[in-house]
This record gives structure tokens, C-alpha cells and sequence, in this order.
């Protein structure tokens, strides 16, 4: 679906993408992390064509993005920026829809529009000004509006910033459904490591300029377990390093086992350890 | 059309929401009209001269005013990603925004009409669609500075007012400018249709007066826009 290869950006001394590769599939989506800086930013305004790199080539759908004419473009990618404002506080939601609808060449009345409505919470709050939504409503009428022209990509900055818990796990809920249905192609940056985790998703580290690879699995300490126990009927655990086998037979017979469980990481903690790994390389 | 009717819909709510603007925009019309209209020369002339003003400023305010706004409330990104570019979202907006402006005009030259008399020919009206059409040139070239200087916006009204100077409506316009942009030379066509002296020639000059100015101020933006896809945006 989207494809990059050796992209390079620089601005002045400061080379922020450095020969990066990425690719999307269709109903894939990619947690994009990096540190403030890192560069996140500058790859999705490269896609979207608002800056233009020094180097390499993007791809979508097997088609180099700048053979595209605007209009078929902006037909297949649509994005929900945290850099920008999404939506018009003085118009309704509706009004917003509508509007939106216009520039995105779609008709407002059409029945997915009122099914997203109604799936992202909205239908009692839409002819109210946006003005006096909460931020999580405003961030899911700019969602409702990204997705309501069903593009092939979705590139999403920092989507659930600064939202309550339940709109945070509404969104992702949402997300997470019509992304697959639709088979929507999502690009996703966050700092929400909760947000991440709760995503279906592929996680890609951009650090100095380059995208790492990364799987969960392979920074998850193999023989590391936790042994919950009944001790002088009091219940313990404790962290031990071993083989299941040797792990159990050490606890079997002196204490009453009630769990061994591998004991799984904190994703923050594993990426801590990837960006200092990737500093010192 | 979508776009249009969408602009069209958004702008009157818009025009609703700010309804003390327009307001005080019309009176503040009249009120120069009056002394336009008390200052030397002919009457016919200078009303046609002023009318083409108070529609030519807003073509020439509308597209950086659109950007500069867009850019503070942090909504212009949002708007450079969708099916239409910016400079067709920009082009509907000051379509519209003629419209509304034409009607105000009317409104204002209808109830100046009570105090003083006016006369107006409404079969030249052409005039006025063409010279603003020479003028959107002007305002592609201030929407290309407002999208690098957001300020550019606030200086935008200067160039408006220097323009009631060129219009010739306050003034008689010397004879070297009246070829200088599209609206000093449909003042001077206006002029020359009610002394019965405008030729075919004249009608001419006007007219590749007003594409040259409109297609240079479309490439100047273009390229700007272009140009600045190679550093980072501001907004």
C-alpha cells in the first residue's frame, strides 16, 4: 500500500531523515515512535506532500506520490494532524460534516456517515457548535471526518493526546474495528505507550533519521518468572530467574504454588532500553 | 460545486455569526460613498470608480485574509490535505465572498440613493467582474506572502486603501497609471464608455491587462507555494 525507500530531509546542518524505508500494508497498522525530534513529524509531511525530501521516493499503491494529481491523492490519504485544528468551533458538528463532505467531495447525507455517527457517540451532540464539545468529542468528530471519505491511508499524529481514559479506549476500540473492515492502511505516532499496547499494531522506532524494526518479543526476558505461593497461609511471591521445570520443583512440596507466570515487561521499559541501546550505537 | 456549495454554506454562517462586522462595514461603505460623492468631478464616474473599489479590495483581501485566518486558528494544514488545492479553496472563497460583497454594494448604493442622487449603469457591471478578475492576480501574489508571513495579512488593508487611490474615485488618476493595473484601467474604460469615446482597442488593452496580471499573480503563487515545500511549515 505505501512504500518508502531511502527517503532523505535535511533542514540547514541538520539531517533529519536519513535514508529511511518503511512500508505499510492494507489493514496494517504502524505505531511510528521516536523522541520529540525525532522526525516523526517531517515523515508524515512528506507523505502528505507538504514538504518535499531531498532524497528517495514514496510509494502508494505502487504509484510514485508525485504523479499523483492533488485531487486523486487527497482522495486516497487523509490525515488527523495534532499540529493542526481539525474542526470549526463556531460551525455544529453537523455543520463541520457537511462542510467537510464538500471538500472532500462526498455527499453528507450518505448512510456510513450516520453509522459513524452513531458508532463514535455523537448523534446528540451534532447540531450542538463544536465550541462546546469535550476534547475527546472534538477529536472524534476530526476522527469521524478523516475516516467518513474511507481513504486507502490514514496517517494519524498523536490521535488520543490529551484525552480521558474512555475516549482514549473508545478511539482505540473504534480505530481498531473500522481500520480492519475498512482495510485502511494507518500510519500512527504516539507517545502513549497504553495507546500503543491497546493498538493492533506493527511498532517501527525512528531514531536518528532511520526506522528500527521492533518486536516486543525479542526484549522479554525468557527465564524470567513470577511465583505466586501460599506461605504460613500467607500469599507471596516472588521473581525468580530459571527453567520452568527447575523453578517448580524448587516450590513443590515446601509451599502451596498457586501461579508461575512469566514475568512480561512493561513496553515503556523495553523502549527505554531500545533508545538507549540505539544512542549508543 | 461541491466545494462552492460547501464554501457558499460556510461563509453565510460565517457572515451570520459576525453579523456586527458586516454591519459596521456597510455604514463605514456609505459614509465614504457620501464624500466620494461630495469631492470634484463627475458624479457617474466616480460612483462606478468607488463600486469598483469597495468589490476590488475584497477580492484583493478575501485569499490572504482566508490563509492568515486559517493559519491562526490552526486550520490551514488541514485544508492543504483534502481533494482541492489550496489555491482552488482560496479562488471559491473570494468568488463567494464577491458575491456577498456585490450584494452589500448594492444594499449601499440603494440606501445612499435616499440622501443623494446617484446614477449607475448596470449593463457595465462586465467591467467590474473583469477587473476583479485581473485583481484576484494581486491577491494570489498577497495569499503567497501570507502563507510565508502570517503579519503580511495586516498590511493587506493598506494596499486596499492605496488602491481607492488608483480606483480614481477620490482623486483624478494622472494619466501614466492608467494603465498600471486592472483596476485604474476599468475606471478609465468606465470613463471613456460614458464620454461615448471607448473603442474596440481600449476594451482590449483592458482585457490582456487583466489575464496578464491574473496568470503572473497564479504563477507567482504557485511557484512560492512550490518553493516553500522545501522548508519547514510555520503553521
Amino acid at each position: 500500500m505505501l512504500e518508502i525507500k531511502g527517503l532523505k530531509k535535511r533542514f540547514k546542518a541538520k539531517e533529519v531523515l536519513k535514508n529511511l524505508n518503511l512500508s505499510i500494508n492494507e489493514g496494517e497498522i504502524v505505531c511510528l515512535l521516536g523522541n520529540n525530534g525525532a522526525g516523526k513529524t517531517t515523515l508524515i509531511n512528506c507523505i502528505l506532500r507538504m514538504l518535499q525530501a531531498d532524497a528517495g521516493s514514496i510509494f502508494l499503491e505502487g504509484r510514485d506520490i508525485s504523479t499523483y494529481k492533488n485531487e486523486e491523492y487527497f482522495s486516497k490519504v487523509n490525515a488527523l494532524l495534532e499540529s493542526s485544528v481539525n474542526v470549526y468551533d463556531y460551525l455544529t458538528g453537523w455543520q463541520n460534516i457537511e462542510y467537510f463532505s464538500g471538500l472532500l467531495k462526498l455527499d453528507s447525507g450518505n448512510e456510513k456517515i450516520k453509522t459513524y455517527i452513531s458508532l463514535f457517540e455523537l448523534e446528540e451532540a451534532i447540531h450542538e457548535a463544536v465550541g462546546t464539545y469535550s476534547r475527546g468529542m472534538r477529536q472524534k468528530l476530526a476522527l469521524l471526518i478523516a475516516l467518513m471519505s474511507s481513504p486507502k491511508l490514514l496517517l494519524l499524529d498523536e490521535p488520543t493526546l490529551g484525552l480521558d481514559i474512555q475516549s482514549k479506549l473508545s478511539v482505540i476500540q473504534i480505530l481498531n474495528t473500522i481500520i480492519k473492515t475498512e482495510k485502511i492502511a494507518v500510519l500512527l505516532t504516539s507517545h502513549q505507550m497504553d495507546v500503543v499496547q491497546k493498538l493492533q499494531s506493527r511498532i517501527l522506532i525512528l531514531k536518528d533519521g532511520v526506522v528500527h524494526a521492533f518486536d516486543k518479543a525479542d526484549y522479554e526476558d525468557k527465564d524470567l518468572y513470577t511465583v505466586s505461593y501460599i506461605k504460613d497461609s500467607v500469599m507471596e511471591s516472588d521473581t525468580i530467574r530459571g527453567s520452568f521445570q527447575d523453578i517448580y520443583q524448587s516450590y513443590y512440596g515446601k509451599y502451596e504454588i498457586m501461579e508461575i507466570r512469566k514475568k512480561e515487561r512493561d513496553l515503556e521499559e523495553i523502549l527505554l532500553e531500545v533508545f538507549h541501546e540505539t544512542d549508543e550505537g | 460545486m461541491k466545494l462552492m456549495k460547501a464554501e457558499f454554506k460556510k461563509s453565510l454562517i460565517e457572515a451570520a455569526s459576525y453579523y456586527p462586522d458586516y454591519i459596521v462595514g456597510l455604514f463605514t461603505d456609505i459614509l465614504l460613498l457620501v464624500i466620494v460623492m461630495n469631492t470634484e468631478g463627475e458624479q457617474e464616474e466616480k460612483l462606478f470608480a468607488y463600486l469598483l473599489w469597495v468589490l476590488v479590495n475584497g477580492v484583493l483581501s478575501e485569499a490572504s485574509l482566508c490563509i492568515s485566518t486559517e493559519k491562526q486558528l490552526g486550520t490551514l494544514q488541514n485544508l492543504m490535505i483534502k481533494p482541492y488545492s489550496i489555491m482552488q479553496i482560496i479562488s471559491v472563497k473570494t468568488l463567494i465572498w464577491f458575491m456577498i460583497n456585490s450584494v452589500k454594494a448594492l444594499v449601499c448604493i440603494g440606501i445612499a440613493s435616499l440622501f443623494i442622487k446617484l446614477s449607475f449603469r448596470f449593463e457595465h457591471f462586465y467591467i467590474v467582474i473583469l477587473v476583479c478578475f485581473g485583481c484576484m492576480g494581486i491577491s494570489y501574489v498577497l495569499s503567497a506572502l501570507t502563507l510565508i508571513f502570517t503579519k503580511m495579512a495586516s498590511f493587506v488593508s493598506i494596499v486596499g486603501y492605496l488602491f481607492l487611490f488608483l480606483s480614481g474615485s477620490i482623486l483624478s488618476l494622472p494619466e501614466y497609471l492608467q494603465y498600471t493595473n486592472p483596476l485604474s484601467a476599468g475606471s478609465h474604460f468606465y470613463a471613456l464608455l460614458i464620454y461615448q469615446t471607448a473603442g474596440v482597442k481600449d476594451f482590449f488593452i483592458l482585457l490582456m491587462l487583466c489575464v496578464a496580471y491574473f496568470f503572473a499573480g497564479k504563477g507567482i503563487f504557485s511557484f512560492v507555494f512550490q518553493r516553500s515545500k522545501q522548508f519547514k511549515w510555520t503553521y
